[in-house]
């Protein structure tokens, strides 16, 4: 794969090439653990990313970010795809090179307190490393160790103290000292920040910053935080269940997102004007599970843009609330009026078509016909309590492209958007009810 | 009681709202805790006014007595170590800070109910959530089983747990952590309280469900109940607080309506805190170490533009901001002697800030 990168041709310098990463966990059951699924944690992720620059995975619980840099490191076995580090597959490295390419690309964990050994000074914890990659003149650890706990903003007799004895933004100070006594070219910090309150947080970013640019180390950055990913980031991806579904600049991605998913990621944000309050709104709520993953687009049954089947003619408002209603249905997502209705013993719950239109903010009648006739006849179901049947009804009619072809990453600007509205071979334009989109020239 | 830190009158009229009644009324809170040596100064002079189907956003860092505040209205706090040492809390014409620990476990039953970050706290793993609902619903109302049990799948339905009659035979365990959320508010719905506690309540849940939670607490607020949030995250206090109160060591430092303190940040600490949003620290590196003072202003040893007034005594005075007494910031520079515009102007910062994020202008 080939990409792009805004105006830097010349500093087309790759660090770590990651290209169709797989890293599956198998389910088992029972005695003989017996394969009985797999949980798709990261499911074809191709990223790059180059010498001294700050490169974001971007995700909710579940995404597969972690396990993407675990794996992009060997420290979780990919099941697929290649990693290559400053042009060297490291994906069957072992022993002796694997070691050396870990001492090249060191981790920054969440939770200070799991990355120290209490019983061990920070001095001893900070030159570890030093001393497991054979570098036996203590007196020479003991400076270096000193250097970087100052740099780090600490002070150089801060060695003989304990972990215990420091702040939780201190620790990751130490941490990042560690991370940096190597000399290593790729830092992966996977939330390094979360744990730690507003300010000390950006304290650390910055530090982070500074350390990065005057040691010209890379960084893979792990978050769920857009905010930080804003301050920290040169480029960024976006990974929904297993896959990265959009990347690109990370300024143009938070402030124009192209992908369905980008926009409902950024839109739950809270604005901080307390005069915008809205909150965007997937079709459904319920996250499906990564080992089984819903066919075509991984997103599709919470879409806002899902795309109409090329027969039915509706407004773009009115077809996403019947496909609202679709998917809402399957997934078992009903109004609380109908839910209720449906748990009483009573035999007559009194919901006929027209309160389960009501419900799910369905007309009285839609203007196309074949969409009327799927919407009435699941309604009906829906009232008669056969879920089962409204869902196979509504399948059939109203199929999408985006349910059944998995989308290709296609090229918009500088980005690459996982999404059939940016694949041409599939007719449908990226115009959407998004205010973000309407805006874009 | 020190007139200073009392909002019992602020800007009813300012804000137009001079018909509301108040709920809670806390006057010069104080809460030490002891662990070893010296008692900690957790809430020092703590007062504020919440009105009926009001939200009210306690914002600060970790250790700064947002949480212990609000476990003290309650007497929910761990006594010892900690020990209420001063004020009054006033709920609805009940003194809670004297009532027997019987009669203020029947209003923590009925009339404010708790939640927290954590939902496991609030949830009994051994049984299912429709028995945690039906014990809830039956302590202070005698209904039948049956119709408990509805009242319990009506709660579950309203707070978005889908296939609601299915799932109330359910343990805690088979739900996700934002619907374990969502389980534990229906359970403190089930008395219908008047005023609800939330403390770091979407902390630990990913932020499109953070976005759902946020609605069903503006669903709740529109029915007319009140919220008192305790929070971190200003992003979550722009979505939901009519009023803000931010806390730095123990004591509130400013107040005042949401859509003023967003726009115009005054004192020190809530500037500095909302520049972390846009990753500007401009904190030298060792600006968090070093103990908070326990007298004066507690931000002094971290503010860039502390002075000899910031010391000694109880904490500076509430000042209005721009001659908005609806707005305060305790803040020698807000005081007759002093000019704010020494300190900056934050509409400059403000907006700059806007204009950078996803949540800013971007999303316009
Ligand atoms: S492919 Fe279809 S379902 Fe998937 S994000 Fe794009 S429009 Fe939505
Ligand atoms: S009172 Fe003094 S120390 Fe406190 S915020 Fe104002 S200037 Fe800073």
């Amino acid at each position: 794969m080939s990409e792009r990168i805004g105006g830097a041709d010349e500093r087309s310098d790759p660090l770590l090439e990651v290209e169709d990463l797989e890293t599956h966990f198998p389910i088992t059951r029972g005695f003989l653990r017996r394969e009985v699924g797999r949980v798709r944690a990261v499911d074809g992720v191709s990223f790059r990313i180059d010498r001294g620059e700050t490169f974001g995975l971007v995700g909710e619980s579940g995404s597969g970010k972690t396990t993407t840099a675990l794996s992009a490191l060997r420290l979780e076995e990919p099941t697929g795809g290649e990693i290559r580090f400053d042009g060297e597959s490291v994906t069957d490295l072992s022993g002796a090179d694997l070691r050396a390419f870990r001492r090249r690309a060191q981790l920054i964990v969440q939770d200070p307190n799991d990355a120290f050994n209490p019983r061990m000074t920070v001095g001893e914890a900070v030159a570890e490393p030093l001393a497991l990659h054979g570098m036996n003149d203590a007196e020479r650890r003991r400076r270096i160790v000193a250097d970087l706990l100052e740099r780090v903003g600490l002070a150089a007799d801060d060695a003989d103290r304990y972990p215990h004895e420091f702040s939780g933004g201190e620790k990751q100070r130490i941490a990042i000292a560690r991370a940096l006594v190597l000399n290593p070219d790729l830092i992966v910090a996977d939330e390094p920040t979360s744990a730690l309150d507003g300010r000390v947080q950006s304290d650390v970013l910055a530090l982070l910053d500074d350390v990065r640019r005057e040691f010209d180390v890379a960084v893979l950055f792990i978050s769920h935080d857009i905010d930080v990913v804003r301050q920290f980031c040169d480029r960024l991806a976006v990974m929904y269940l297993g896959e990265i579904v959009e990347r690109g600049p990370t300024a143009e991605v938070l402030n124009d997102p192209a992908h369905p998913y980008t926009r409902v990621l950024l839109g739950s944000v809270p604005s901080l004007d307390p005069s915008d309050r809205e909150l965007a709104r997937p079709l459904t709520d319920s996250v499906p599970e990564p080992s089984d993953p819903p066919a075509g687009c991984r997103f599709h049954p919470r879409c806002p843009d899902v795309i109409a089947p090329a027969d039915v003619d509706l407004e773009p408002d009115l077809w996403r609330t019947v496909a609202a209603f679709r998917f809402s249905v399957r997934t078992g997502e009903l109004p609380p009026e109908i839910d209720a209705a449906r748990g009483t013993e009573d035999p007559e719950p009194g919901i006929d078509e027209t309160t389960v239109r009501e419900a799910f903010d369905l007309p009285g009648e839609l203007p196309d016909d074949r969409a009327e006739e799927g919407v009435a006849a699941a309604a009906e179901a829906i009232a008669r309590g056969d879920l089962d049947a409204a869902t196979d009804t509504l399948a059939e009619a109203f199929p999408t492209v985006c349910g059944r072809e998995s989308p290709a990453d296609g090229d918009r600007h500088e980005r690459q958007v996982r999404c059939h509205r940016y694949d041409s071979a599939v007719e449908a334009t990226p115009r959407s009810s998004s205010r973000t989109l309407e805006t874009d020239g | 009681m020190t007139l200073h830190t009392d909002d019992t009158t602020d800007g009813t009229d300012a804000l137009g709202r001079g018909d509301r009644e108040p709920l809670l009324t806390v006057r010069d809170l104080r809460t030490h805790i002891t662990t070893e040596g010296d008692p900690i100064r957790a809430v020092d002079g703590v007062s504020f006014r919440i009105d009926r189907g009001e939200t009210v956003c306690l914002v600060g860092e970790s250790g700064s007595g947002k949480s212990v505040t609000c476990q003290s209205l309650t007497g929910l706090v761990p006594q010892p170590p900690a020990e209420i040492v001063g004020g009054t809390v006033d709920f609805d014409g009940n003194s809670l800070l004297e009532l027997e620990d019987s009669d203020l476990q029947a209003i923590r039953g009925s009339h404010i109910a708790h939640v927290f970050q954590n939902p496991q706290s609030a949830l009994d793993p051994v049984y299912t959530v429709g028995d945690q609902l039906v014990e809830a619903i039956t302590i202070h109302e005698t209904v039948s089983e049956r119709e408990a049990v509805d009242r319990g799948i009506e709660l579950l339905g309203r707070v978005g747990i889908p296939n609601a009659a299915a799932r109330v035979d359910d343990y805690p365990h088979e739900f996700s952590g934002g619907m374990q959320q969502r389980v534990a508010i229906a359970i403190a719905l089930a008395a219908d309280p008047d005023l609800l506690i939330a403390d770091e309540p979407t902390t630990a849940v990913d932020v499109t469900v953070q976005a759902r939670l946020i609605e069903l607490f503006r669903e709740l607020i529109d029915g007319g109940m009140s919220l008192l949030l305790v929070t971190h995250d200003l992003r979550v206090v722009a979505a939901l607080a009519d009023r803000v109160l931010v806390m730095f060591g123990g004591t509130i430092v400013e107040r005042g309506p949401v859509e003023e303190l967003f726009d115009r940040p005054a004192h020190p600490y809530t500037r500095e805190l909302m520049a972390s949003y846009d990753g500007v620290s401009r904190r030298d590196d060792r600006s968090a170490r070093g103990a908070i003072p326990g007298d004066g202003c507690r931000f002094r040893g971290e503010c860039p533009h502390a002075v000899d007034d910031c010391a000694g005594g109880d904490q500076p005075a509430f000042h209005p901001v721009e001659s908005r007494d609806a707005h305060r910031a305790a803040c020698v520079y807000y005081g007759p002697e002093r000019d704010p515009a020494t300190i900056g102007d934050p509409t400059v910062e403000n907006e700059r800030r806007l204009l950078g994020g996803p949540g800013g202008e971007s999303r316009e």
